[in-house]
């Protein structure tokens, strides 16, 4: 799953933003936009969003749901889930090797 | 939504949205218009959005075109089917006008098939009017609803064409007939060229209008999928109120045409060679109708599923 995100090349990052976004339930394209900034302090421009919006949607890691308004709502689905949990493993694997390092290396100092 | 939110995009970032392929922009542009209106984007967005759009084009999507698919084209159908009736009703008026003389009433007492013709004509359009206000009617409420909440002034610009139309129209009538010469009783080439065939005109661009603009509203609203459903549910028997009323006329106009001078004999009305010619060009328009009525009652029904 995780090699779905891969797949996306330089979009892999907004994807991984907008995954994480709806990880707590759906979300429109400005929720998103107000969340992951919150959340990394990212701000996804309306081309990097819908880039990576529509490359997750046609690889059936987030759903479209029906318009409300103008507004149309996105939810994370199984392999979306999946592919999230996979990828955010991976970060923190090397969030702690990095971290473990750093202490060793201030602490050898 | 944000401080700068408006209801609509800036005038750079729609530029840029036109950049994108129309596929795209069929599935993604009005959610996109949505988020360009709630955050309007700085220099960095709109070049986020000319990336975007290069993007695309390098990178087409098969899934544009399936993913957009049956809602879309719910929409999109059921608008016109609305848009077929509503050109159908226009010819039923003109139809009406046209055989109201109390000769055309003495002709159907002589011919069967004219009272046949008028029944189908008047079952049509009683159905049509109960389906349109069962089916149609919920989906105007959601424009206005979406018009005024989301202060969209496309959509509401829309929903008020069809009232300017009319009030061109008739504005555009009362002038061509106070200005008309008078044309003691007849009807000479001066009047008919000068006055009766810029009122046509006038009455067929207005109808061209009302026909369209039920297609143009639902393309920008967003009903919830059972309030589509149950108006795509309802396009087969607005089609079958179509075919009734097309049929109906086409026969009355045939009927008429075969007949005519007997029936001139009995009929005091005008049952002469221009009304015949307009009602057989009105059943034939009529006819010609309920190719792309059934077409989109068949659509409609399809995506619905």
């Amino acid at each position: 799953m995780a090699a779905k995100l891969d797949e996306m090349g330089r979009w892999s990052e907004p994807g991984l933003l907008v995954l994480a976004s709806l990880a707590d339930g759906e979300k429109h394209g400005y929720a998103m936009v107000k969340d992951v900034e919150a959340m990394a302090g990212v701000h996804l421009g309306p081309g990097t969003l819908y880039g990576a919006l529509a490359r997750l949607e046609e690889q059936g890691l987030i759903a479209a749901l029906p318009a409300v308004g103008r507004r149309r709502p996105y939810r994370l689905t199984g392999a979306g889930a999946a592919a999230l949990r996979t990828q955010l493993t991976q970060i923190g694997r090397v969030a702690d090797t990095g971290l473990k390092r750093l202490r060793a290396s201030a602490a050898g100092a | 939504m944000s401080p700068r939110a408006r209801s609509t995009p800036g005038p750079f970032s729609r530029a840029l949205l036109r950049l994108y392929p129309r596929a795209w922009r069929r599935r993604y542009a009005q959610e996109m218009h949505a988020l360009l209106a709630d955050d309007p984007p700085g220099v960095r967005g709109l070049i986020s959005l000319a990336l975007g759009a290069a993007d695309a084009h390098l990178h087409p999507r098969p899934a544009w075109n399936a993913t957009s698919a049956p809602l879309v084209r719910v929409r999109l159908s059921v608008g016109a089917m609305f848009g077929c009736w509503i050109a159908m009703s226009v010819l039923g008026m003109a139809f009406q006008k046209e055989t109201e003389e109390a000769g055309f009433s003495v002709a159907a007492a002589h011919h069967p098939l004219l009272e046949i013709a008028r029944a189908a004509i008047l079952a049509g359009a009683v159905v049509g009017a109960i389906t349109i206000a069962l089916a149609g009617v919920p989906l105007v409420w959601v424009a206005l609803r979406q018009a005024v909440i989301e202060r969209d002034r496309t959509l509401a610009l829309l929903l008020l064409t069809p009232l300017l139309a009319l009030s061109g129209f008739a504005a555009t009538s009362w002038l061509l007939f106070t200005l008309a010469p008078s044309r003691g009783g007849g009807f000479p080439a001066e009047f008919v060229l000068t006055i009766l065939l810029p009122w046509q005109l006038a009455a067929l661009a207005c109808a061209t209008v009302l026909a369209l603009t039920p297609r143009a509203v639902l393309a920008r609203v967003t009903p919830s999928p059972a309030a589509l459903r149950r108006a795509a549910r309802a396009t087969p028997a607005l089609a079958a109120a179509t075919v009734a009323v097309s049929s109906g006329i086409a026969v009355y106009a045939l009927v008429l045409a075969r007949d005519a001078p007997a029936l001139a004999d009995l009929a005091s009305g005008p049952v002469g060679a221009s009304t015949g010619a307009m009602l057989a060009g009105e059943g034939l328009a009529a006819l010609i109708l309920c190719v792309p009525a059934l077409i989109c009652a068949a659509r409609a029904r399809a995506a619905a599923r």
